[in-house]
């Protein structure tokens, strides 16, 4: 889950869909702000002041009697450029004078301590329009009202947030088309590595990228990655079917030879000839062996193997050699596991310790095996003759071998064969020499599987 | 026991066939997969052997083909394609056992034996084997010879049970290596000789009767002395 997540959260793509949804993110909040701000009440606050201020200098009059106010609020009427609406009401409720037809009753909503609004017909025209407004007692019990008009307020206002909603509408759908554009690319790469991954891994050149459009680049990458690997395939079918064919044609004669000499008579000398075929034989196995390993690379038969298990078996089927010798056969592992091939990881510690008790006169072999964090080590450490820094490497090269005078048996594959396993493995081979400066230590580190 | 032989080489028709007639087998010989896989369909054998490069009818479709029309006769798939992939996949097309060219002709019949041995219906799950002087006694898992217990370690044991399920058959040191010790690979040393030689002396501490012959040039015979 957590691997799925980083595969994701790596990808340009898919980062770069996120920082715009995240822009548009921002823009939403901006928009919010925007209806937030250009909500009623900021409106309303406006014109409750200026009411306020206007039935201030209407008290003051007032208070002076009842001409005054007479005339003050008919001049009012007549010279309104700010739209004041002003209505007074006798105290008998039922004359009214101002520039509001009729006295605000019904649908009246109080939007405030003393302010209401309500709905009116104004004067002139009998539109329907909508007006906040504070009504006031006079002296004389007469009811004023003074009121402003909010209708083209109220329409700015529902522009204003009708726009913000739009606007978030769009961030918000926007946000979301990045992050699909984004994961359907990140998808679509992350499918393209997948298979070359597994290309790679498993050495299986049929595979192909899945090509499921042809609009795109990205179909175009994958059309020319599959041309690629077609092209690959074939060579490798070539390489595969030669070495092939050298099998079927020098092994096929090789074996009549083989069966001609064992019809002979009995004598020394067809046994040593017996000998000299097999031994012909055994290096062009290996030799094949070694040349399928490394350019097959099959994983197919991959698995989890048991570290502790593998080398519990190598060290049985090599005790007897060791013991035959006099030499001591040491085994310390921690239980481990490793991804591998479990045939070919006992070809491998085979080779090893069956150099390792040949080329070891007096002393022991040990095995050691220890974890690492996420790696498995293994020594497989003598007290032999060693080899020299110099040769360390050669004797990874294919007939190479250290004993100049072949004295020794072995055909110098062995190590080759070592060396062919571990790159198929992925892991790391080093030649050392022992603890005590002599002997030869052979260090491997595998990739641990938790 | 009679024995069809697929094969377009002559040499190795000869060799297989020379050698198998003097052993007592009957051998017919088939040099084209056509001609082979009428006579394996119309006639009754009691194991065919074949190549897998044939001309006319590849080696594994005759196989598919018998297998498709139920003749459970025992094949040996003879050939020179030796990857472990290359043997699954005759293995897989129904093959009792997968011998690869070059071959000594004592592992070709080491096998044979033993392929036609387990065809035949078997009796019961036997819990005692024996040899001889030599008792094994699978449940118990102990081992002992005239009476006196022999102390084995587990592969030991599975080696002595399988020369023991095997006795008078030659089995050679390639089907130790896979039935044995369940690994294949390319021992660099003739380290199956160090275990049986181990072996011969646990079972055997005075060597007066050898129950373990080496089969020179092939393998080994367990076998009660005559």
């Amino acid at each position: 889950m957590t691997e799925a997540l980083t595969r994701y959260s790596r990808s340009s793509s898919l980062a770069l869909g996120a920082l715009l949804a995240g822009l548009m993110l921002l823009g939403v909040g901006f928009a919010a702000y925007f209806i937030v701000f250009a909500s009623e009440e900021t409106f309303v606050e406006e014109a409750d002041t200026a009411i306020l201020a206007e039935m201030r200098t209407a008290r003051s009059v007032a208070e002076r009697g009842h001409a005054p106010l007479q005339a003050w609020f008919n001049d009012a009427l007549t010279n309104n450029p700010l739209g004041f609406l002003y209505a007074l009401k006798g105290a008998d409720s039922l004359t009214i004078s101002g520039n509001i037809a009729t006295w605000p009753a019904d649908n009246v909503v109080v939007v405030k301590e003393g302010l209401i609004r309500f709905e009116y017909a104004s004067a002139p025209s009998h539109e329907h329009r909508v007006a906040v407004a504070r009504i006031m007692t006079l002296p004389d019990g007469r009811f004023l009202l003074v009121g402003r008009d909010v209708t083209s307020l109220n329409t700015a206002q529902w522009f204003a947030q009708t726009f913000g909603w739009v606007m978030i509408a769009l961030f918000v759908s926007f946000a979301v088309a990045c992050l699909i554009v984004g994961w359907y690319v990140a998808n679509r790469m992350n499918r393209i590595a997948d298979t070359a991954n597994r290309i790679i891994n498993t050495g299986n050149l049929s595979e192909r990228v899945p090509v499921d459009s042809s609009w795109d680049d990205l179909s175009k990458l994958s059309a020319v990655l599959n041309r690629l690997l077609g092209e690959l395939e074939t060579t490798m079918l070539g390489v595969k079917s030669v070495s092939d064919s050298i099998a079927h044609d020098l092994r096929t004669p090789l074996t009549r030879l083989r069966g001609d000499l064992d019809r002979l008579p009995d004598s020394d000398a067809r046994d040593q000839l017996l000998g000299e075929v097999d031994n012909i034989l055994n290096i062009f196995t290996s030799l094949l062996r070694i040349t399928s390993i490394e350019t097959e690379r099959r994983k197919s038969a991959f698995a989890d193997v048991q570290v502790e298990e593998l080398l519990g078996d190598v060290v049985e089927m090599y005790e007897p050699l060791a013991e035959d010798k006099a030499l001591t056969l040491e085994l310390a592992c921690v239980p481990s596991c490793i991804y591998g091939d479990r045939d070919l990881l006992f070809q491998l510690f085979s080779n090893l310790l069956d150099n390792a008790i040949k080329f070891t006169g007096d002393g022991g072999v040990t095995i050691d095996a220890t974890v690492d964090h996420n790696f498995v080590r293994v020594s497989v450490c003598d007290t032999g003759q060693g080899i020299s820094p110099a040769e360390r490497e050669k004797v990874l090269r294919r007939f190479y071998r250290v004993d100049k005078s072949r004295s020794q048996s072995g055909n110098g594959l062995g190590l080759a064969m070592v060396a062919a396993i571990v790159d198929l493995h992925r892991a790391r081979l080093e030649l050392a020499e022992g603890k005590d400066g002599s002997g030869l230590c052979c260090h491997l580190t595998f990739e641990r599987v938790s | 026991m009679r024995i069809l032989v697929i094969e377009d080489d002559k040499e190795v028709v000869g060799y297989i066939e020379k050698g198998l007639r003097e052993l007592g087998f009957t051998v017919d010989t088939a040099s084209d997969g056509k001609d082979g896989l009428f006579l394996a369909t119309t006639e009754t054998y009691d194991a065919i052997i074949t190549d897998r490069m044939l001309p006319g009818v590849e080696g594994l479709t005759i196989l598919n083909a018998l297998r498709a029309s139920d003749i459970q006769t025992p094949v040996l798939v003879l050939s020179a394609l030796s990857s472990v992939e290359e043997r699954v996949k005759g293995l897989k097309a129904g093959a009792d056992d997968y011998l690869i060219k070059p071959f000594a002709f004592e592992e070709l019949v080491a096998r044979l034996e033993v392929m036609i041995a387990r065809s035949k219906p078997a009796g019961a799950e036997q819990t005692k084997l024996q040899c001889f002087d030599l008792e094994m006694d699978l449940l118990a898992r102990t081992v002992t010879r005239s009476g006196q217990s022999v102390e084995l370690q587990t592969r030991e044991f599975k080696l002595l049970e399988y020369l023991l399920r095997h006795q008078g058959q030659v089995v050679t040191r390639t089907m130790l290596l896979e039935n044995v010790w369940d690994y294949n690979f390319d021992p660099q040393t003739n380290i199956i000789d160090v275990h049986i030689s181990r072996l011969r002396q646990k079972i055997s501490p005075n060597s007066d009767t050898q129950l373990i012959e080496t089969v020179r040039g092939a393998g080994y015979r367990m076998q009660a002395p005559t």
